[in-house]
């Protein structure tokens, strides 16, 4: 479980997250959503400890973010942070000596799954097999908390569809926690149990997907559109 | 079972190693090229002596080539994005920094060895193979070779300091979102000179002592007596204490720098 | 799958899997997807299908044999009856919406009868 008390950041004159608090449940599938510039890549950096907030506390299973909580958390920046000059295989084996829930298993089947080579080289293979790559080395764990930041940004339809798939695959219910950053409500409006929505660094509106829905009659695109007009829930 | 530690620095120094694999081999081609031009130099007219100063040469070349990628070898994480994979992993700043140092060391040794290793055959070649042992039968009185023994070890953590000092500028520029690599050199560059004040300063003040007042007088006149007598041993000794201690030091702040402060 | 806003998705995962067997994709008592493999399918969290698949047995669409896996009822009437409730669906939204419209029921059925009419003649 994951709480936000009072977080704030700021980056300069910019705030991202201003004085924002609210509690992730564990074991759902949570989507982030807010234009850009929201304050939501911030808010997974965070829980990572890429960034450290200027007030205002952050626990994950009641621990700060440290070395501790990254044992169990895969992170997918939006981003390409593999070396280029790896190949596939050579990135797996770097990031499997760092953690005890590699799944060698997954790992093979997701290779083919996501019909990518171990001998591909990073900088050699195109954008969108170098986001399923990201997702592959992310996926071949069994991570508790796994955070995807716009894990679909820049990628063509059909990939997409891949990715949707394969946070679908292996997702244990009640055992693992994703968050997922996007703006592409549409695709995975279907596999969000939870939603939080992000506005000018705080949540604007937060609850369950199912419940939103069949209160606002609305899709989660036609009620994000309500949130971000400007006029108040 | 997590990965042991040992088993996690050596995956982390075979990242750092196969980082520079490419320039590491460019450098060794343009050693042997360099080797190769001069010393058809050599065979078409120039004096053989010329072979010393070329290997002296070429060896600063590489020791700064190698000194240069200190600083990319961290300025790189930042730009290739690779710094989002490593700040996610389950590792501290001591772990990152030890590799990262055991890599340059590794390229230090394997490169500085091939040129002196390769200078050294060409000079016995060009100038022959006595003067060499005439070189090394002088070498060989004992005295000179405690000297050059301790000299050497000396310049290894001498090194090894500047290294840090490297890393620890890198760390202070990173602070920074704008003007990083200007930082980093004017970081460098005062902490240095900062450490060298201090360094002196507590050399002098050991020295400068009522024991060592009457050796003053002798030392200028008889360098040979200096060197075997107490002082330098324990000038070697001190000076190694604070090249271990502010190594240490630096090492331990700049970890500390990128395991709390550095974001990104 | 494309999700109607309002009504649960867990719903019109129901809605599908009945469609299935009234176009005959899914025969009586043939087995359905894993409840991951339909997650996938239609791009749903497996917590929603759970949801559906629990549904389903409990009105007596489904029955799950263990180790086997999920399974459409053997019941021959079953396709008639899901027939017979998507007709139903239909006609009662028609009619309200007709009604909404002005039309009275003689009109209504007035109606009906010219539209079937006129498509027998365009089928010849």
């Amino acid at each position: 479980m994951i709480e936000l008390k009072a977080v704030t950041k700021t980056f300069g004159s910019t705030t991202a997250l201003d004085s924002i608090s609210t509690t992730i449940p564990e074991g759902k599938i949570i989507g982030v959503l807010g234009p850009n510039g929201s304050g939501k890549s911030t808010l997974l950096k965070m829980l990572v400890g890429l960034n450290k907030p200027n007030y205002g506390t952050i626990l994950i299973d009641g621990k700060k973010p440290s070395m501790d909580t990254k044992n169990f958390i895969s992170y997918l920046p939006e981003i390409d942070y593999l070396y280029p000059w790896m190949t596939i295989q050579q990135a797996a084996d770097f990031v499997k000596s760092f953690y005890e829930d590699w799944d060698e298993n997954k790992y093979n089947e997701l290779m083919k799954f996501l019909e990518l080579q171990p001998s591909m080289v990073i900088k050699k293979i195109s954008r969108g097999m170098r986001a399923k790559a990201k997702l592959l080395l992310s996926f071949s764990r069994n991570a508790k908390l796994i955070l995807l930041d716009e894990p679909l940004s820049g990628i063509d339809v059909l990939t997409r569809d891949k990715i949707i798939e394969t946070i679908i695959h292996d997702y244990r219910a009640g055992d693992q926690t994703i968050l997922i950053t996007t703006h592409e409500i549409r695709e995975v409006e279907g596999i969000l149990d939870e939603v939080i929505f992000i506005r000018q660094g705080q949540v604007a509106l937060e609850g369950n997907v199912e419940e939103l829905r069949c209160q606002r009659q609305a899709s989660l695109v036609e009620i994000m559109k309500e949130v971000y007009s400007h006029e108040t829930i | 079972m997590k990965p042991s530690n040992g088993s996690i620095l050596f995956s982390i120094y075979k990242k750092d190693l196969l980082s520079v694999k490419l320039e590491s081999l460019l450098v060794l081609a343009a050693v042997f090229l360099g080797y190769l031009y001069f010393s058809y130099k050599i065979l078409t007219g120039w004096p053989a002596p010329t072979i010393l100063g070329i290997t002296s040469t070429i060896f600063f070349i590489v020791m700064f080539v190698i000194f240069v990628g200190t600083f990319t070898s961290v300025s790189r994480e930042w730009s290739n994005n690779t710094i989002y994979l490593i700040m996610s992993l389950p590792i501290g700043g001591k772990m990152i920094f030890l590799s990262k140092l055991l890599a340059v060391m590794t390229q230090l040794i394997v490169l500085g060895g091939a040129t002196i290793l390769i200078g050294s055959l060409l000079s016995s070649f060009f100038l022959g193979i006595d003067i060499i042992t005439e070189a090394f039968g002088f070498l060989s009185s004992y005295q000179l070779l405690q000297v050059l023994i301790k000299g050497v070890i000396l310049l290894f953590f001498g090194i090894i300091q500047i290294i840090l000092i490297a890393f620890f500028s890198s760390m202070i520029g990173k602070l920074f979102k704008r003007f990083s690599w200007f930082i980093t050199v004017i970081t460098f560059i005062f902490t240095n000179i900062i450490i060298g004040r201090i360094n002196g300063f507590l050399l002098n003040s050991f020295f400068n002592n009522e024991r060592y007042a009457h050796l003053n007088e002798i030392t200028v006149h008889n360098h040979h007596l200096f060197m075997e007598s107490l002082p330098f041993n324990e000038f070697f000794l001190l000076q190694l204490a604070l090249l271990l201690l502010f190594s240490t030091g630096l090492f331990f702040l700049t970890s500390a720098i990128y395991d709390k402060k550095v974001e990104l | 799958m494309d999700f109607d806003h309002g009504k649960p998705i867990y719903l019109q995962i129901i809605d599908y899997i009945k469609k299935q067997i009234i176009t005959d994709k899914l025969k009586i008592g043939e087995k359905v997807p894993s409840q991951r493999e339909l997650a996938q399918q239609l791009k749903v969290n497996p917590n929603t299908v759970q949801r559906a698949y629990r549904e389903m047995e409990g009105m007596g669409l489904t029955e799950t044999i263990r180790g086997q896996g999920t399974f459409i009822v053997e019941r021959r009437e079953l396709l008639r009856e899901l027939q017979q409730e998507m007709a139903n669906a239909l006609l009662v939204s028609f009619i309200i919406e007709m009604q909404s419209l002005g039309y009275d029921d003689q009109e209504i059925l007035g109606l009906v009868e010219k539209y079937q009419k006129d498509l027998k003649e365009e089928m010849k």
